[in-house]
């Protein structure tokens, strides 16, 4: 352990609390537009072997691949999947020419290694305490919200992802907009759409 | 619906989305560390090279590939050359209109005018003599008066020389 202490850099686990919107409604394109350059330098920084900026690219993403993942694989998968989507950009980081379109590639990444999380892996990695400890406080969740999960899983694709990154993730739509490259209109229309169809589903299994 | 508080969480919280948001939190992403490995992102060759010098490459690739075409091309027209110059001239008959003319035979009731314009549009299309068979034959005109004038000067040489032998006989003699 302290070998592998010695190794790695870990950083500090992000907080529990969600963060507050990216991009508010009054003012998005300022923030936005700063936002994006820092993440464009990281991911620069990241190009270059700079491990401490892809730990923070880790902090703004993973609630978004955590809700692409758990959108298609089995939720007992998705931490672990996480992880594995995080490692494979890491190593993959410099065929992305566009810095900018960090967002989009990391969400296709993240969509494929969910695709196929069958297969064996071979990447492994070591269980620390911590890890060990925020996998066994976890509650199990209500038969009520897995049967909700699974409605919003069983939606078509566009409506399903969305929906989960703003349910489950608690992330807002301008959010999942600057996150997942889509535009706020997409995003809009995914969620007023998907909520919708959800609804009647849900309506629908109540009758 | 509230369509703000869907998008943005703001305005007036719709109550349904709030139940959903509670139930599905225990889905929610739970921080974890992550690991960044020590080991460095791995380096393609191809991110190594510049645009610019795979698309100078990929015309160097293809202006060699073109000289190659062209010099398979050449050298395969040039064995051409050489093989009909090899070849004994085969006297193959040649399809004449006259010919073609008279397989056409003259349908009951058809002109004998009309029959000669059919054989005419009719006819075959004649295989024109290689130009370059034009070329062998002129070259092969002069190499052969090359070989004649040098059988010539041969048998001059030898007839010269035995002349002298003849002379160097008869002095020895005498």
């Amino acid at each position: 352990m302290a070998l592998l202490a010695n190794n790695v850099f870990s950083i500090v686990p992000m907080q529990a609390e969600p963060k507050p919107p990216l991009a508010s409604s009054a003012a998005p394109f300022q923030s936005v537009s700063s936002e994006k350059l820092e993440e464009i330098r990281l991911v620069e920084a990241s190009r270059n072997g700079d491990r401490a900026a892809f730990a923070r690219l880790y902090e703004q993403y993973a609630r978004m691949v955590h809700g692409i993942v758990l959108a298609r694989a089995p939720r007992s998968e998705a931490d672990d999947l996480v992880q594995d989507v995080f490692f494979f950009a890491w190593r993959k980081i410099h065929t992305l020419r566009d810095a900018a379109a960090f967002g989009g590639w990391l969400g296709m990444i993240a969509r494929n290694r969910a695709m196929d999380y069958h297969r064996q892996k071979t990447d492994t990695e070591e269980l620390t305490e911590n890890m060990a400890d925020s996998i066994a406080e976890k509650p199990a969740p209500k038969a009520e919200a897995i049967a909700v999960l699974d409605t919003i899983r069983a939606l078509p694709e566009a409506y399903r992802e969305t929906l989960i990154l703003r349910l489950v993730e608690g992330m807002t739509g301008p959010e999942i907009s600057v996150r997942t490259g889509l535009t706020p209109e997409s995003v809009r229309v995914n969620l007023h759409r998907g909520m919708k169809m959800l609804r009647e589903r849900l309506n629908g299994f109540a009758a | 619906m509230n369509d703000n508080y869907l998008w943005d969480k703001s305005g007036e919280p719709d109550e349904e989305i709030q139940h959903l948001e509670s139930l599905l939190s225990d889905f929610r992403y739970q921080p974890r560390p992550f690991v960044v490995p020590e080991e460095a992102p791995k380096k393609m060759i191809f991110s190594m090279l510049s645009m610019s010098t795979l698309r100078y490459g990929a015309i160097a690739a293809l202006a060699l590939l073109t000289l190659g075409i062209g010099l398979w091309y050449g050298l395969r027209s040039a064995n051409e050359v050489e093989q009909v110059v090899r070849q004994p001239q085969q006297s193959t008959p040649v399809p004449t209109v006259a010919a073609n003319n008279a397989e056409v035979k003259q349908a009951p009731g058809v002109t004998a005018l009309q029959t000669v314009k059919h054989a005419a549009i009719a006819r075959p299309i004649v295989r024109k003599p290689k130009v370059i068979k034009r070329a062998t034959d002129k070259q092969l005109e002069l190499e052969g008066e090359m070989a004649k004038e040098k059988v010539l000067y041969a048998l001059q040489l030898t007839s010269k020389q035995l002349d002298v032998i003849a002379r160097k006989i008869q002095t020895d003699t005498n």
